[in-house]
């Protein structure tokens, strides 16, 4: 018998195509984004050192330098196309001579500075140091 | 009437209808990820470009610090770039002998490889009236280029240091004592400094203050200078590190917190909330080149009286810093703790411009103030 296809057929094939064109382009995409993942794992640990010993507002090009008096003070802002975190611990209170991590004009900190693809994406390397920072 | 039929138009203009659909939502996706795959991979290009950029500067910047003469400067190029200022970083250390094995760090004492630098330069090119409007031509910016080259210590010479001492640094015979102190003393105060007027890294001996300030000045204003290697040289050397850099900034953050910026509009001083300054007593800065003597206490004048009579070269001295009010008339507090460099990646085919910044530690100790 020699008859045509029928719509439903057509239909079916078509949907078939469409699913593995789909395919096609998730792979695609999927590539992509293994290139933006390598291209920011290349810059993440030059951004983090950048960061560590420099958040100056004037270099980083972003508001909100924080007093680095402050307990737990945290900078935020993008940095070479990357979202970091840079927080400061063992924070103290300069006025109190007794305090441990006051000596003289030296100030011992430890810096950490998360690195994330995006303000909401979740960080992808972390980088601590203990610092020296100086009153002069 | 048969079973053998085939398409009615309807049907086969609804498949049509509908392959036609699919092909345009298929088309929009591979052009969108066309783009996307397009820009990524300029910008994976310029990525990897500025992180290599910054490895190499910062090993630079790590092998030079501390004992180190670091100077930004900015020169207006002649009629072929149509006098568009190149911006430079150049940087020098003193190495002790240019006898293998003998090289001390001046300031750790630990022995160096003779051939280690003992400078270096990064350089950002503008581009030249004819790229630019080549690049006009095709409606594309015509980028600028950075440059780098560094020296070693192989050709050096020390009179003082071969004459008086043998190679286990024991002094010859022959020597009296008091020379042992002051060639010491004298050589390890040399270093290497920088001719305003041509230009030139020059070498020199002694002068240094205190007991024997008298007798290191006489040495300054009497011995030859001995050339260590001048602009031609230095440019001689230099290689094209980056292609593709519309724009570049160079500069440090000293101990206090100010930052010296060079960019292709000069060199400018700020305070650590950025605003301008002046250093009228600076004569090491006239808004085109700053320098800062690493190691040696160059700079503890006063800035508006002469520091240093016997200096043939002083006006009032050229070591002079004369810094604001509250900040200690100290070089060292001049001195950089933080280096960095900013510069704008261009990528030709997409058009696209990446900025970029980094900053490498250039000190044990950072400034505090304005930092966190």
């Amino acid at each position: 018998m020699n008859r045509g296809l029928t719509l439903v057929e057509v239909l079916a094939a078509l949907l078939v195509l469409s699913m593995g064109m789909l395919s096609a382009i998730a792979v695609a995409r999927h590539g992509v984004n293994i290139a933006r993942e390598a291209v920011a794992s290349n810059l993440a640990g030059a951004t983090a050192a950048t960061v560590i010993c420099n958040a100056r507002q004037a270099e980083m090009g972003s508001a909100g330098v924080v007093d680095w008096q402050a307990a737990g003070s945290t900078w935020t802002g993008y940095v070479n196309g990357l979202y970091v975190r840079r927080t400061i611990s063992d924070a103290v209170d300069p006025s109190n001579p007794a305090d441990p991590g006051r000596d003289q004009r030296l100030r011992f900190r430890t810096v950490t500075v998360d690195v994330y693809w995006s303000a909401e994406a979740e960080d992808f390397c972390r980088f601590r140091e203990r610092m020296v920072f100086c009153d002069r | 009437m048969t079973a053998e039929r085939a398409f009615t138009l309807l049907e086969i203009l609804v498949s049509l209808s509908i392959s036609m659909v699919l092909v345009g939502l298929a088309w929009s996706g591979f052009t969108q990820l066309r783009t996307v795959a397009q820009r990524n991979s300029a910008a994976a290009v310029q990525a990897m470009e500025a992180g290599t950029l910054y490895r190499r500067i910062e090993q630079d910047v790590s092998a030079t610090v501390p004992g180190v003469q670091m100077r930004v400067e900015t020169t207006a190029l002649g009629a072929a770039y149509g006098g568009a200022r190149a911006l430079r970083l150049i940087a020098m250390r003193e190495l002790a002998s240019s006898n293998p094995g003998e090289n001390q760090d001046v300031v750790t004492g630990f022995t160096e490889h003779p051939l280690g630098a003992v400078w270096y330069c990064w350089e950002w090119r503008p581009p030249t009236l004819q790229e630019i409007a080549d690049a006009a031509a095709s409606g594309r910016k015509a980028p600028g280029s950075l440059w780098h080259g560094s020296s070693s210590a192989s050709k050096r010479s020390h009179d003082f240091l071969v004459n008086r001492f043998k190679g286990d640094g024991t002094l010859q015979s022959g020597m009296p004592g008091w020379t042992t102190f002051r060639q010491q003393a004298a050589f390890r105060r040399s270093r290497l400094r920088v001719d305003l007027d041509d230009n030139d890294l020059r070498l020199t001996e002694g002068w240094h203050d205190g007991a024997q300030n008298g007798q290191d000045r006489a040495d300054y204003a009497t011995k030859p200078v001995r050339v260590d290697g001048d602009r031609t040289d230095l440019m001689r050397e230099m290689g094209v590190a980056a292609t593709g850099v519309l724009s570049c900034s160079i500069g440090w953050i000293d101990h206090q917190g100010y930052i010296t910026r060079a960019t292709d509009q000069g060199v400018a001083v700020s305070d650590p909330s950025g605003t301008a300054v002046a250093h009228p007593g600076l004569a090491h800065w006239n808004g085109e080149i700053r320098i800062v003597d690493g190691l040696w206490r160059d700079g503890r004048g006063s800035g508006t009286a002469d520091a240093h009579p016997g200096d043939p070269r002083s006006a009032p001295d050229e070591g002079d810093i004369s810094l604001p009010s509250g900040r200690r008339q100290d070089s060292q507090q001049a001195r950089p703790a933080i280096v960095f460099v900013s510069f704008v990646l261009y990528d030709r085919q997409s058009g696209s411009e990446t900025p970029f910044t980094f900053s490498m530690q250039a000190a044990l100790e950072l400034p505090a103030q304005g930092n966190l």
